[in-house]
């Protein structure tokens, strides 16, 4: 075995190969920075020009591309809230407010030095575990997958801090967005309104990027600050401090790395949510986490990142070992290995272990390149944070726009998009946490898919699997330990004396989005009413759960305990924990007359360039959105606007027209004027 | 007329979308071509669309350069729907779809927004064998046996031709087939059989081929039948399910869910494509179905010997399949559960 690693060594060291590799990860680099774009889009434009390569540098190319996604979608993710690629959301969490206190730069230090160490740990894991990782794989099955699913929804308490109702709501609510499109067991195709749209389901990255990205901008411009609220340029060195905080936290990145590796070589896992699953641990075990992640500590990005890293290795041994890709991109580079020749299989792991091995340096290498590049324009990057709102806010919205578009590149995107921003924004607002809904929509899919086939496979037996029992147990202990440790710490400090008083409330933002929520579970609950078992049962039961829920949590919010003076200690600390797990508001300074006012102000410049573009063409909208924005909104003068707005819209034209090609969806004039869409350059509409 | 009689005339002409008469060569000569293909990365589908587009650049006149783009979704409707409606009518953009997209017509015409005899067919490469095949310790490995053994068959989910043909072979011969569906892709269901939580599923000749061919060579897979045209599985003796069912009215079920089998892997143009234009393309699809480096590469890659149909001819096929009797259509779709479409 360490023959074939050191052998596969020398083939990787070759150096045209090298330059290969390079190559690949600068165009890796680029692709993860763009939110919506990910390694797929690389790879599919690439893979052409490898049939004539010879095996190993082909898939060094490819292999190298796809390694440094994860090191690059982090930027976006620590400088706007802008997830680059889904992976990368539990990142923002504590990367963006560490960038508007004005520590981009140690944010990016730690993130790409957690990002570098996570992911060599998590291919030299994979290197030494090869031997043992088929058997270990092949006894994940579907209902090993559930109560992994299970596992990963009990992180909910965890992410929602001191709202565990609102938490468990917004997850109800994610599960729920989860079921929408066409049921696999009787092709009932649930909310999907005839649409084609959304008979696969609401994709994934519009929903991220509206979640989380759409607000964050929004108060950057309803704040009109810049991103970076506290002024001061970054030093040289600041991002050497990230690095000394991710050697000082080394045990921590060792843990994210093996979460990644292990659960990213697991098919089927999910792979967005093995961040989270790091990220979680991370709260529950490292001192002091439960007061200070979400509000800026360093330790969630460390965890984040380097769980984030090591799974691609993971993920990229089990799509060779046994040809089940775990993602789209993999799926690609799957078809790239059967295209030169290589079957995926256990061949891979014993007499092909060479190609195997070279692969596997090749993600170390592509790693080290990857984040010593980022690492070298970490304050260049870094100083984007202060770039004012007026020019930032247009430039990464149509970005998003067209990034978002590349989901499934239909105007269902982009309707996605404002849509989840919206409701993000509000969550903002009544400070409902965001992870947990969008836990819930990557899980809910997988839960429903592998609860079925498990019964459907083993009727009741599949409960008494060894590895179900165990990850069962393990889940019960972190839901109910914590429970149980507040309570007796309660039942110690107070002398229990709750006094509830009814008080009348304004009809405020609150009460409108808890009645909000109710009616959606209610209307849930009505429309599946009539389908068939199959269909029915996740949409019932999370639908009077989340109901349920709602409903207590209004009730909560209706009554004020008063109590007695012992535990005013007790609600001290509970403020503390209100919602840490999202970003805090930047707000307070404002009314909310005026918050309001700016906030339609910032929505309807979203839902204008939407209507513009179903009329001429996202690509043209996106130009006049962009002038408009920054002479109307931003009040810039007209040689910023115009150097700003046509400057970026041209690398956007340059990029997305010329270079990947995107086939645009079909306009009002372009149908009108189809002579336009014959010509090349101008097929934009 | 003035200049300005002559710009507008020009702008006239460009809207409205007349094209100059120009030769095919012509057009293609230094231009993009881009082939949609109808599914996600990876796959048979397009695996075999790149192969193929690697190789027709040579035989198209004028030598564009073409690429491919993934558009997956409803088996290739959504592909189809935009090339339809949103892709350029000049030739430039062209569909590959799976299989079944005649028979998706067919049984979703709430989605399926488009017109088979509207489209522009170029031709077929290969054609899909359909193969239910079980591990070969699986507790029942030839047709008698599923009679009466329960066997599991994973499968991705009720639209699809990975389920219909089962479903189809189990309501025409009684087996004792459990479908398990809800799989994401039919590598997660290959793994499941590997895990052994399933015994088997329905996928093409070409797949097994591809993605587990030691499987094939070692035995570790028994078909249990198949669909499609006979060779080469009918040398082997596996049984084919046309042969297997008596009445007219099975025998035209059978027809029914072979159309996609015959169609096998169309490629095709929108239409409103010049005439002169889709014969060019026509002829040279015709002359790759001989070029011995893209046999080759076909024999390699997709592991696939070449079984091609023609552009008339597959536009002749798609007539016929379109005029499928209703009462035909509807037992269909109430044997693979799709009445709410």
């Amino acid at each position: 075995m360490f023959e074939m690693a050191l052998s596969a060594l020398e083939i990787v060291f070759d150096p045209s190969r090298l330059m290969f590799v390079a190559l690949g990860v600068i165009i890796g680099l680029s692709l993860g920075v763009i939110p919506g774009l990910s390694g797929i889009v690389g790879l599919s434009l690439l893979l052409p020009f490898t049939f004539n390569m010879d095996p190993f540098t082909a898939l060094a190319f490819l292999v190298g591309l796809q390694a440094v996604v994860a090191t690059s979608d982090t930027i976006p993710a620590i400088l706007f809230g802008v997830p680059g690629t889904v992976g990368s959301a539990s990142t923002i969490l504590d990367g963006h407010p560490m960038a508007k206190q004005g520590l981009a730069a140690r944010a990016f230090g730690a993130a790409f030095s957690a990002s570098l160490l996570g992911g060599l740990c998590g291919a030299l894991f994979l290197a030494l575990s090869i031997p043992i990782l088929r058997p270990f794989i092949l006894s994940f099955g579907s209902p090993e997958l559930l109560v992994f699913c299970i596992f990963g929804l009990s992180l909910i308490g965890v992410l929602s801090g001191g709202n565990p109702l609102k938490g468990l709501a917004a997850a109800a609510v994610g599960l729920m967005i989860a079921t929408v499109g066409e049921e696999p067991n009787t092709a009932i195709e649930r909310w999907t309104f005839g649409s084609l749209y959304l008979l696969e389901g609401i994709p994934l990255v519009p929903l991220a990027l509206g979640l989380f990205a759409i607000p964050e901008i929004a108060e950057m411009v309803i704040a009109r600050k810049p991103m970076q609220k506290e002024h001061g340029v970054a030093t040289a060195w600041e991002q050497l401090d990230g690095v000394k905080d991710t050697i000082s936290n080394f045990s921590l990145v060792l843990r994210g790395s093996a979460i990644g590796s292990v659960l990213g070589a697991v098919p089927g896992i999910g792979a967005p949510v093995i961040p989270w699953i790091a990220y979680g641990h991370a709260m529950r075990t490292e001192k002091g986490a439960s007061e200070t992640f979400g509000k800026g500590d360093v330790r969630g990005v460390i965890a984040s990142e380097s769980s984030s890293n090591a799974k691609e290795g993971g993920a990229l041994v089990s799509t060779i070992a046994f040809g089940v890709p775990a993602t789209a991109s993999m799926a690609l580079l799957l078809g790239a290995f059967l295209i030169h020749g290589l079957s995926p299989g256990p061949d891979m792991l014993t007499t092909r272990l060479d190609v195997t091995y070279t692969l596997v340096w090749t993600v170390a290498l592509a790693n080290v390149l990857g984040c010593g590049i980022c690492f070298i324009f970490a304050r260049q990057l870094a100083s984007i944070a202060r770039i004012r709102a007026g020019i930032l806010a247009p430039v990464v919205l149509s970005i998003m726009f067209i990034g978002a578009f590349q989901a499934t590149r239909q105007w269902g995107d982009i309707v996605a998009l404002l849509g989840f921003g919206l409701l993000g924004w509000a969550m903002k607002r009544v400070n409902w946490p965001r992870p947990p809904l969008l836990l819930g929509l990557v899980l809910g899919g997988l839960l429903e898919r592998y609860m079925f086939i498990s019964f459907q496979r083993y009727g009741a037996d599949w409960l008494s699997r060894p590895i179900v029992i165990g990850v069962l147990l393990i889940t019960a202990y972190s839901i109910f330990k914590p429970m149980a440790t507040s309570l007796i710490k309660r039942r110690r400090e107070t002398n229990t004396r709750y006094f509830l008083a009814l008080k009348p409330r304004r009809l405020d933002s609150t009460l409108w989005f808890n009645l909000g929520v109710i009616a959606f579970f209610l209307i849930a609950i009505v429309g599946s009413w009539q389908w068939d078992f199959g269909a029915k049962l996740v949409p019932q039961v999370v639908g009077w759960v989340g109901l349920f829920l709602v409903s207590w949590q209004l009730t909560a919010t209706l009554f004020i305990k008063t109590e007695s003076i012992n535990s005013v200690a007790i609600s001290k600390n509970s403020k503390s924990t209100a919602s840490h797990s999202d970003t805090p508001s930047e707000l307070d300074h404002l009314s909310n007359s005026e918050i309001t006012r700016r906030t339609v102000r910032y929505f309807s410049w979203c839902l204008f360039t939407l209507a513009t573009a179903l009329f001429i063409g996202l690509l043209p909208a996106i130009l006049i959105f962009l002038i408009g924005y920054l002479r109307i909104e931003s009040k810039e003068s007209w040689k910023t606007t115009l150097t700003v707005g046509v400057g970026s819209w041209s690398v956007s034209y340059l990029l997305f027209h010329q270079l990947l090609r995107v086939p645009w969806p079909a306009s009002f004039i372009g149908d009108l004027l189809p002579g336009f869409r014959a010509i090349g350059a101008l097929n934009l509409l | 007329m003035s200049a300005k009689k002559h710009y507008l005339l020009l702008w006239a002409f460009l809207a409205s979308g007349i094209s100059f008469a120009q030769t095919t060569g012509d057009f293609y000569a230094g231009r993009k071509v881009t082939i949609l293909v109808g599914s996600g990365a990876g796959g048979t589908t397009d695996i075999s669309a790149r192969v193929l587009a690697e190789h027709l650049q040579r035989h198209i006149p004028g030598n564009p350069t073409i690429i491919v783009q993934n558009l997956p979704g409803g088996g290739s409707v959504t592909m189809t729907n935009y090339l339809y409606r949103s892709a350029p009518k000049d030739g430039s953009v062209l569909g590959y779809s799976l299989p079944g997209i005649i028979t998706a017509q067919m049984m979703e015409p709430k989605r399926a927004k488009f017109d088979g005899r509207q489209l522009n067919w170029i031709g077929s490469a290969l054609k899909y064998t359909g193969v239910v095949s079980v591990m070969s310790t699986a507790p029942a490995t030839t047709i008698e046996e599923a009679k009466d053994t329960e066997l599991f068959i994973g499968t991705t989910g009720r639209g699809s031709p990975a389920h219909q043909f089962p479903m189809m072979a189990k309501a025409l011969l009684n087996l004792k087939f459990n479908i398990v569906a809800g799989y994401e892709s039919s590598n997660d269901v290959f793994f499941a059989m590997e895990r052994g939580e399933v015994h088997g599923q329905s996928s093409s000749l070409q797949a097994w081929a591809i993605t587990r061919p030691g499987w094939l060579a070692d035995g570790r897979i028994t078909h249990l039948l198949y669909m499609g045209p006979p060779d080469p599985l009918a040398k082997r003796g596996i049984p084919y399910l046309r042969q297997l069912v008596s009445s007219e009215r099975q025998k035209a079920l059978v027809d029914f869910i072979e159309i996609g089998s015959q169609m096998g892997w169309p490629l095709f143009a929108p239409p409103d494509v010049p005439a002169n234009r889709v014969e060019s393309l026509r002829k040279a699809f015709d002359s790759l179905m001989s070029d011995p480096e893209f046999i080759r590469a076909m024999n390699l890659i997709v592991k696939a010997e070449l079984q091609p149909t023609i552009g008339s001819d597959l536009a002749l096929f798609v007539e016929k399949s379109l005029e499928t009797p209703d009462t035909i259509l509807s037992e269909a779709k109430s044997i693979l559960g799709l009445n709410e479409r």
